[in-house]
């Protein structure tokens, strides 16, 4: 993981974004869960990793937090989106799909006949 | 702008960690909770479960860790650690601190005074706007060898035919006496140039400067005052601007204060401007009068080697149209900075280096301080290494350290510089061009941090390499008692002798300067300066308009003196010796044909009769001045020894004639031995005097002795201090209107004509002395390590049998070796430095042996006054108590 820690800590931040967009206000575990889960065996999450990515989002007025209870009654830190999170994100995500979208036509030339 | 607000935020992490610990301790705690609940759920045993959990969160303490370096800004967290670490360590061990801290702020403190008179004197621009744009024109005649101003119609010319000049300033200094109500008093004053203020881009800080056409002949006296002087002669009062004092007896309209701190010339700070207003006085009217000095500001874009050549070519029409005023005459242009600081710039170099060196040798110190408390903290090392800590972080903490140390050496340092700026500051003022530059400002300040944070490096750097060299490895060994480094004890040797030879380059140079000044303090002046008091008057304004002054003013005024029981005698001259120069000018000798490239100039003074006598001056042949030599008499002059010999011979000079300064020819009529004329360490220059009795009033020999100001001379038969109330009464007598002003004795004259000397050994000296304490500590550090280092082994010599004196050959070896090793190093960079040394000296040999050896033998009597404490231990080493030490 260290070893590609930025390209590591771009995805995760969108990825966190993009999860506190369709869940809601969520505890760090309740992320873990969903990214692991969403993205499959592709990604196996140190879920270490993910606490000074959050950090990182609050200190960048992207995401906030506060202490609440969770569904079985425990105590937590749920983080939610703040509106610079959002535009943020829809930033992030429209960046991401002209990244993607140019890679694979650019990927996908390679097979025309010459 | 977001990472801006997270970079705040980070800053801010650094605070209240504590609460910030707990709550990313309960938000792990929370998130293992639900993750080992989540496994259970899916059937692990509760112990899987958490294990598990764990080993998905990536270690507890790994996730916690990165988290806090996201938190806040490990950099600076570091620092603040390694700082508070730093602290408690030299806190533990004050008396190394106090030690440490002291030496360097000695060495810091020195050298930021140094700075501060380099700064001030050599680096920061004048204050004036474009400074650099700024230069001072001369003339050149005597083939070059001689420089000085220009004559007012040259000057005139300079204006009418130049093109690269926006504006020349030409200026005369003098003064003036100012009517006020209690008593008359003598203020200098600067004659100027109407567009001053303009060319020099200052505006006055009340009123206005002066206006074209104030400056010429006829106009109405007005006066602009220099803060200085409003301050201390009017009490700030602004109702003195577009009000009227009375300057010479005459009205005169005070238009503006000058702003504080504003010098033109440099050092001319506490006077008055006025305008030029020429006259048909013969200075204005006689291009051979060349008294006003002049500087110009270069138009935009023109070099000063370009005016410099226009200027030369000016000159070269002006010498062919005028032969007998200019001719042979060329031009010289100076940026007005090197013009007024060029001539201390080799003092301050060798100042700056002298004090560099007491840097290095404190840092050496200091260096061999940590050197050896870094063997005392090999244990220390060792362990935090074990523990984890790198290299580089070790190393950073020692540096931090250093950091520490050099700070405060650099903060006490610049308290110690401020307070010797302010004790020297009356030396300073007779020896540099101007005070108001010199203060401990921000950038004094920030040389003191610079450096402090370079030295960091010097004496820091060796040390902490050589305590995390071998960390962790030798943890068991470290533990054990240190056993002889060979290395490390070198390394200090080496220090040691790199001290002393600094010292002794030092010594030598304050020892050989403190010969000078000596020698220079006992220097056969010409004089006898004893029981000899001097004071000025200047009989300026109307009173004495067109009069004759030796009888109405001078003559009267010494018999007065001479009449008092204490004088045995008095006299006036018009240039006081070993103060200034008086008019240099050339002369023809009647009879004799001037070789082609012969240089006929002299030095020429106006002297009463008895100024001889009074000042102790002996005649050689003939005789001096007395009561009969009157304007109806045959004009007659006394030569010195170095104008009879250089130009007519030593026998039957009596009696031949000079002429060519004025309309006759005179005769000389006496020949006495030559005084110092313009300072004890100054040339003798051939000497024509005239007596006040035979100057004609309003001719420019009147002009520049007796209408301006006299010294007057009094040898008195008691201590000369008591006479100033009769002459203060003897002066009133004769004029109640004439300020009596610069009494000083001539020993007090004396003394400061060698201001320059005595500050440069004064400094020299007591980094000398400061350079023979650091080097005796720095040996007795050594030497007590040293023993303690060796008692194990001199234990075991003595268990064998070695007797107490073999003990003290050992130490003893060890300090004559290092004592003689730092004396052949300082030797050979004395020796090496013999021609930057010699340009101080003043009849002594750089290299001179008696020096060198009384030096030598000084060094190693330190060094074995150093030897004596450990010397002392090792020889009362007890055998038994070593061994059992291990």
């Amino acid at each position: 993981m260290g070893n590609k820690p930025d390209v590591w800590q771009g995805t995760l931040a969108l990825m966190v974004l993009k999860t506190l967009e369709s869940l809601g206000p969520l505890h760090g575990y309740g992320i873990a869960r969903r990214i692991e889960q969403t993205s499959g065996d592709l990604l196996s999450v140190n879920y270490g990793t993910l606490y000074p990515a959050l950090l990182k989002l609050e200190q960048e007025g992207y995401i906030a937090s506060e202490w609440g209870v969770s569904d079985n009654n425990r105590k937590a830190k749920f983080y939610r989106l703040t509106r610079a999170g959002r535009k943020q994100l829809e930033r992030e995500a429209r960046d991401w799909s002209q990244t993607t979208e140019i890679l694979a036509r650019f990927l996908s030339t390679g097979k025309e006949p010459a | 702008m977001r990472q801006l607000r997270a970079l705040f935020l980070r800053f801010a992490g650094i605070f209240n960690r504590h609460m910030r610990d707990r709550e990313l301790s309960a938000e792990m705690e929370s998130h293992l909770q639900m993750h080992v609940a989540d496994n259970i759920r899916s059937g692990l045993s509760p112990l899987d479960a958490r294990r598990q959990a764990l080993i998905q969160l990536g270690g507890l303490e790994n996730t916690k860790e990165s988290y806090r370096q996201r938190r806040g800004l490990p950099l600076l967290e570091t620092l603040v650690q390694d700082l508070r670490y730093g602290t408690r360590t030299l806190g533990k061990n004050p008396g190394f601190a106090i030690i440490a801290v002291a030496t360097l702020a000695l060495g810091i403190g020195a050298n930021t005074l140094i700075f501060s008179l380099v700064d001030g004197v050599l680096l920061k621009p004048l204050p004036f706007s474009h400074p650099e744009r700024l230069a001072q024109l001369f003339e050149v005649s005597n083939h070059g060898s001689t420089t000085g101003p220009p004559s007012w119609a040259d000057y005139q010319d300079w204006i009418a035919r130049t093109r690269t000049f926006s504006g020349l300033v030409g200026y005369t200094a003098g003064s003036v006496n100012v009517q006020s109500a209690d008593e008359p008093r003598r203020v200098r004053s600067m004659a100027v140039t109407a567009n001053m203020f303009d060319v020099l881009g200052i505006k006055p800080a009340l009123g206005r400067g002066f206006l074209p056409g104030e400056d010429s002949s006829g106009a109405a006296c007005v006066t602009v005052l220099s803060d200085r002087l409003w301050r201390v002669q009017f009490g700030k009062d602004p109702g003195v601007v577009r009000g009227s004092i009375k300057l010479n007896g005459e009205d005169c309209s005070v238009i503006g204060i000058a702003p504080a701190g504003f010098e033109f010339p440099t050092g001319f700070d506490d006077g008055l401007w006025l305008p030029i207003r020429p006259t048909h006085e013969a200075m204005f009217t006689n291009r051979g009068t060349h008294f006003l000095r002049t500087i110009g500001r270069l138009k935009d874009g023109v070099g000063l080697k370009a005016a410099e050549n226009e200027l030369k070519n000016v000159m070269g029409q002006l010498s062919k149209a005028y032969p007998r005023e200019d001719g042979g005459r060329s031009a010289q242009l100076t940026e007005l900075q090197e013009n007024v600081s060029g001539q201390y710039r080799s003092q301050l170099a060798v100042l700056f280096a002298a004090v560099g060196c007491v840097l290095l040798l404190a840092c050496a110190n200091v260096a061999n301080m940590m050197l050896a408390r870094a063997s005392g903290r090999r244990h220390e090392i060792a362990i935090r290494s074990a523990l984890g800590a790198t290299r580089p972080r070790l190393l950073r903490q020692l540096l931090t350290e250093s950091m520490l140390l050099a700070l405060l050496g650099a903060a006490s340092g610049v308290g110690i510089a401020t307070l010797a700026l302010s004790a020297l500051h009356g030396l300073l003022a007779t020896y540099l061009p101007s005070t108001g530059q010199l203060t401990i400002d921000g950038r004094v300040m920030a040389f003191a941090l610079v450096s402090a944070m370079l030295i960091t490096l010097l004496f820091g750097l060796a040390p902490a390499l050589h305590a995390v060299k071998d960390s962790a490895a030798n943890i068991r060994e470290a533990t054990l008692t240190a056993s002889p480094q060979r290395l490390t004890q070198r390394f200090r040797a080496a220090l040691i002798v790199f001290e002393v030879g600094m010292s002794f380059v030092l010594l030598v140079t304050a020892a050989l300067l403190a010969q000078s000044l000596l020698k220079l303090h006992y220097q056969e002046t010409g004089m006898r300066m004893d029981h000899v008091v001097t004071f000025k008057i200047a009989p300026s304004g109307v009173r004495y308009k067109d009069r004759d002054l030796s009888s109405a003013l001078y003559s009267p005024l010494l018999d007065r003196l001479r009449a008092l029981p204490e004088v045995k005698s008095a006299g006036a001259i018009n240039a006081l010796p070993l103060q200034s120069w008086g008019i240099n000018g050339d002369f023809e000798l009647p009879g004799h044909a001037k070789p082609a490239d012969a240089n006929w100039v002299t030095e020429y003074r106006v002297i009463s009769p008895q100024f001889f006598s009074a000042l102790g001056v002996t005649m050689l042949q003939g005789r001096d001045f007395n009561e009969n030599d009157t304007l109806s008499t045959q004009r007659v002059i006394v030569v010195n020894d170095a104008f009879a010999k250089t130009y007519l011979g030593t026998t039957n000079v009596v009696g031949q004639q000079v002429a060519g300064f004025d309309e006759k020819p005179y005769t000389i009529v006496g020949v006495y031995r030559g005084y110092q004329q313009a300072g004890i360490s100054a040339r003798l220059d051939p000497e024509i005097d005239l007596v006040d009795s035979q100057i004609a009033p309003n001719s420019v020999w009147a002009q520049f002795s007796l209408q301006q100001s006299m010294s007057v001379v009094v040898r008195s038969a008691t201590a000369p201090e008591g006479l100033l109330p009769s002459i203060r009464s003897a002066v009133h007598a004769v004029d109640p209107t004439l300020p009596v002003y610069d009494i000083q004795t001539m020993a007090e004259v004396r003394d400061h004509s060698l201001a320059g000397e005595t500050l440069v050994l004064l400094l020299i000296g007591s980094f000398a002395a400061l350079a023979l304490v650091l080097a005796l500590i720095g040996m007795y550090g050594v030497l007590s390590y040293y023993v303690a280092q060796r008692t194990r082994e001199i234990g075991i010599r003595m268990a064998l049998g070695a007797q107490r004196f073999g003990v003290l050959k050992i130490v003893l070896g060890q300090t004559v070796a290092m004592a003689l090793g730092g004396i052949v190093l300082g030797l050979a960079s004395s020796v090496g430095l013999t021609r930057v040394i010699a340009s101080f000296l003043y009849g002594i040999q750089p290299t001179d042996a008696a020096t060198m050896i009384a030096m030598s033998a000084l060094l190693l009597t330190v060094a074995l006054a150093a030897c004596y404490v450990p010397a002392r231990r090792a020889m009362n080493v007890n055998p038994i108590a070593a061994l059992r030490h291990e």
